[in-house]
């Protein structure tokens, strides 16, 4: 059933009285605009479709790339929104939009959806923030924190990876010449300071800054450090997702979500394919289907699945023209997203696009749709108000979004 | 050696500087300033006394020093200066210091910043944090210069603009027509919001006067009291003339279309009052702004002031005056709105000027309140913070972080001396989004603290060399040193204690330099160096 703004809100007030405790995410972010057209909505026989045929999967009607095969094989956990669609062409204007859900308007801050998120859970009692973004793409700036508190920021896990042994946390450590001996010392006696400090000021700046340091210094501490240790992680494990960059980022995401993070986002890079296309799409599909096939077993055996959003999605799609040098350009027009996870994957194919590739031909759906219906597949208000740089209330979604008809 | 040990004395002494010339304004007045202070604290005691709640003590001179140095200048206090100012014995000359403080460059400089980001919080942001540099400079040197609030907001909201096409071409082909800007005022207000007249109206009503006109541009809203009608008839104020050439233009002239509507509009107050005049000059390079300038700055209207004493007194005491009245118990709102209003007043009969405000608002009680809150329940401490009986502590901001921890490391150059947009670069990596005069939650990310604890960027500081080398000093005397260097105090017998059982306050000179650094450490990574309290 379709969801007008104001209805919605009602139906959303009155599904709040039921919801479970908030949800976990983990947002794989295929950066440079992924050529959906060839992964999860393929033309197979007409001109635009290319080089690539289709594969059956477990749910009837539902055909994706044969370059996915391990994603066929779990479709039933999927939710394939086939029906996206935006007026955003240019990577700069589309990441924002994608990613905090409006469109860049000068001098307003925006948070990314993972602080935004992460805001409205409040603190956890984990050393480890709330969210972390593993393998934050080089060229882009990512939004953060925003206009929202600090604490809302992202933790950044291998930026300038190069090799999967870079996957770390800048400052995570002390100097490694400062002996063992010496910095427990500098913790023990800071941390008695702000206690006898926080004793005789028992305002609550005070005890978040006493706290925080706390957190801060667990979070040094080699049971915490371990979180980032993908060499602790089975070597089954490990092989599962896959022994690249972002196979391994995913299986620090999994690692991060049972230590109490609640927003993981992992990027793939590489999805800019104005060139070759189907080459690099061959490769980059290669390690997008085990990872994330890999991650919704592993989800599934650990028993967290049905309480982790996996959001999968880049700024937009592809051209379903080829051009001349048998690459995709930029298509904002129509592209797809899928979602596992988190009560929402069940096997649906939501929305369709012309036969050509071209054109949005039902249920169109616009990025706040997809926020807003985040949002309530995890328990949080997409219709929540913040206080931005410019003193004007934002609302987390816009107050336009609707849910997207079919997933819930 | 002696050189070296004498340098940390002369560095963090000096670094109060600020690499501008010292003010030759005139004057203040003290007697305003005195009894402005009065009359806040008279307010303010009807307020207790009608709360009934004991007026607060007051906090050490140590304590209230480093307080007004952070909100003044927005940094900790050299060394020298915190020592020095611990021993005043009378009041004249903690007022003397407290007068050196406010006329620094170093007050200017701070302020400055802050009046960039209360009135273009946009220059924050990408595309126009280019204009940041120029505007802060500006009004740095406008505050250095006694400058009143209404003369800079007037100035900035009438700026003309006009492209150099002929200097362009022969200074810089090629380049953009906007890089021949050749104005003294800078064009932020114009710049900033792209030239439309929408964008103005919003952020000449938001930043300047308080009001949230904006909501209402897209529609009415049933409960809020400004409509759209009013919004665009602001907006028409800051549409360009018609025929930029007529020596005379009236008001009525000044129209604008509502979008997606047939209706136009023209230029009118949305509240009830009388424009100055209501005629303009266009060959004159006046417009609608000027109308409309000429009547936010005017002394007779209470907007602008209002707003000014709200957030320079949110920017002090952790919250704003109108969110006390907001939040009060009913007994006294009225006497929180009588003291927000009476500061309005007394602000504007004297010209609108920003330091003497600051100045008096520093040496009331309130805000010499102590922060300590030993032996209170939560809701009795909590009480006491709202109605300012105990001092509401802050946790720094980037900015005030940064240039403090420079401070305590005995730099006197880099961040705090460096141009705005070094200064601005650090202060975006750390991430302060926070409003200017805004009580809000700024405590650090896990992140930030990672870097601030083990990051490598914050280099050794000269004052720990300057100690570990100076042979002559004791260890007490540079326990002491440490301790003024990072906190403004000396250390307590107990925290000495704690040091020496640690190993770290111990006669071994061999292992001064690891000791130093590791005290050094541990005090500006302690809550109390990261807080204003």
């Amino acid at each position: 059933m379709a969801i007008s703004p104001s209805g919605w809100l009602k139906s959303l007030a009155a599904a709040a009285s039921v919801m479970p405790s908030p949800k976990k995410v983990i947002l794989l972010w295929l950066n440079g605009g992924p050529a959906t057209i060839d992964l999860w909505d393929l033309k197979p026989g007409h001109v635009n479709g290319g080089p690539f045929s289709e594969t059956a999967t477990r749910v009837p009607g539902l055909r994706i790339s044969e370059h996915l095969p391990e994603l066929a094989r779990c479709s039933d956990q999927l939710a394939v929104v086939r029906s996206m669609t935006s007026k955003e062409g240019d990577h700069s204007r589309a990441t924002h939009f994608a990613r905090t859900g409006y469109v860049p308007q000068a001098g307003i801050d925006f948070p990314d959806l993972g602080a935004l998120l992460v805001h409205e859970q409040g603190a956890s009692d984990s050393p480890l923030p709330n969210y972390v973004s593993i393998l934050p793409p080089r060229r882009v700036a990512f939004a953060g924190n925003g206009f929202l508190e600090s604490r809302c920021a992202p933790l950044y896990v291998g930026e300038q990876a190069d090799a999967i042994a870079d996957l770390t946390v800048r400052d995570l450590q002390p100097d490694r010449m400062l002996p063992l001996d010496r910095r427990n010392l500098r913790q023990q006696i800071l941390q008695q300071l702000d206690t006898d400090f926080s004793g005789m000021h028992r305002q609550p700046v005070v005890l978040a800054g006493a706290d925080v340091r706390r957190r801060a210094i667990r979070m040094m501490q080699p049971e915490v450090v371990e979180a980032f240790d993908l060499e602790a992680e089975p070597e089954r494990a490990r092989d599962r997702l896959g022994r690249n960059l972002f196979g391994q980022g995913c299986v620090m995401a999994r690692r991060l979500l049972e230590r109490g993070v609640s927003f993981v986002e992992v990027t793939l890079d590489g999805w800019d394919t104005h060139n070759q296309n189907f080459q690099q799409v061959i490769q980059l599909s290669g390690q997008l289907d085990r990872a994330l096939s890999g991650l919704i077993a592993d989800l599934a055996e650990r028993g967290m699945l049905d309480s982790t959003l996996i959001v999968c999605l880049g700024e937009f799609g592809r051209t379903p023209v080829i051009n001349s040098n048998s690459g995709r350009d930029h298509w904002p027009r129509a592209w797809s997203t899928v979602l596992a996870g988190g009560g929402v994957g069940r096997g649906q194919v939501i929305g369709a696009t012309s036969a050509d590739g071209l054109q949005v031909e039902s249920e169109p759906y616009q990025v706040p749709d997809l926020i807003a219906s985040i949002c309530h597949a995890i328990g949080v208000d997409p219709m929540q108000q913040n206080d931005s740089n410019v003193d004007r209330p934002i609302r987390i979604a816009d107050p336009s979004a609707r849910l997207i008809e079919g997933l819930f | 050696m002696v050189c070296r040990a004498l340098a940390i004395y002369l560095v963090v002494g000096l670094a109060g500087g600020c690499g501008l010339p010292r003010a030759t304004a005139s004057e203040w007045d003290r007697e305003d300033i005195q009894k402005l202070t009065s009359f806040v604290d008279e307010q303010l005691d009807c307020i207790w006394n009608v709360a009934k709640v004991a007026p607060p003590k007051q906090a050490s001179p140590e304590v209230y020093w480093r307080r007004v140095n952070l909100d003044v200048a927005g940094r900790i206090p050299s060394m020298d200066s915190a020592r020095t100012n611990s021993q005043y014995e009378s009041a004249s000359q903690a007022e003397d210091a407290l007068r050196e403080l406010i006329q620094s460059g170093a007050a200017a400089r701070y302020w400055g910043s802050l009046l960039r980001r209360l009135w273009f919080p946009q220059t924050d942001v990408p595309p126009y944090q280019y204009l940041q540099a120029d505007t802060e400079s500006w009004l740095t040197e406008q505050l250095f210069n006694h400058r009143c609030i209404n003369e800079m907001a007037h100035e900035l909201l009438t700026v003309q603009y006009e492209v150099q096409h002929e200097v362009q071409h022969e200074k810089v082909a090629g380049s953009s027509p906007w890089a021949t800007r050749q104005t003294a005022v800078p064009d932020v207000f114009i710049a900033s919001n792209e030239f439309q007249s929408a964008r103005m109206a919003s952020n000449a009503t938001r930043s300047f006067l308080g009001i949230d006109l904006e909501c209402a541009q897209c529609h009415d809203h049933p409960f809020d009291r400004w409509t759209q009608q009013q919004f665009w008839q602001t907006a028409a104020f800051f549409e360009l003339p018609d025929n930029p050439s007529l020596e005379f233009a009236e008001v009525g002239s000044l129209k604008v279309l509502i979008p997606d509507s047939q209706k136009i509009v023209t230029a009118q107050l949305f509240v009830d009052a009388t424009l100055n005049r209501r005629v303009y000059s266009p060959s004159q390079g006046e417009s609608g702004r000027t109308l409309f300038a000429d009547w936010m700055c005017d002394k007779r209207n209470r907007w602008m002031a209002r707003h000014t004493v709200d957030v320079v007194w949110g920017q002090l005491f952790g919250v704003r005056l109108s969110e006390l009245a907001h939040r009060a118990e009913s007994e006294v709102v009225q006497h929180w709105e009588r003291l927000h209003a009476g500061l309005a007043d007394e602000f504007v009969a004297r010209g609108s000027p920003l330091f003497p405000l600051v100045a008096a608002l520093v040496q009331t009680r309130a805000y010499r309140a102590e922060s300590q809150g030993i032996g209170l329940a939560g809701g009795v401490l909590k009480r006491r913070q709202q109605l300012l009986a105990v001092y509401n502590i802050k946790a720094l901001s980037a900015t005030q972080l940064l240039d403090s921890l420079q401070m305590a490391q005995g730099e006197t150059t880099g961040l705090a001396a460096g141009p705005a947009g070094i200064r601005e670069r650090t202060r975006r990596a750390f991430s302060e989004s926070q409003q200017v005069g805004v009580e809000g939650d700024q405590a650090r990310s896990v992140t930030q603290l990672l870097s601030l604890m083990n990051g490598t960027a914050w280099g050794q500081p000269p004052a720990i060399e300057a100690l570990a080398t100076a042979d002559f000093l004791s260890e007490a005397a540079c326990m002491d040193a440490l301790y003024w260097l990072a906190l403004g105090r000396p250390p307590t017998l107990q925290e000495l204690d704690q040091f020496r059982e640690a190993g770290l306050f111990s006669e071994d000179r061999s292992s001064r330099w690891e000791r130093y650094e590791d005290v050094h450490w541990i005090l500006t990574n302690s809550v109390e160096f990261n807080t204003n309290h």
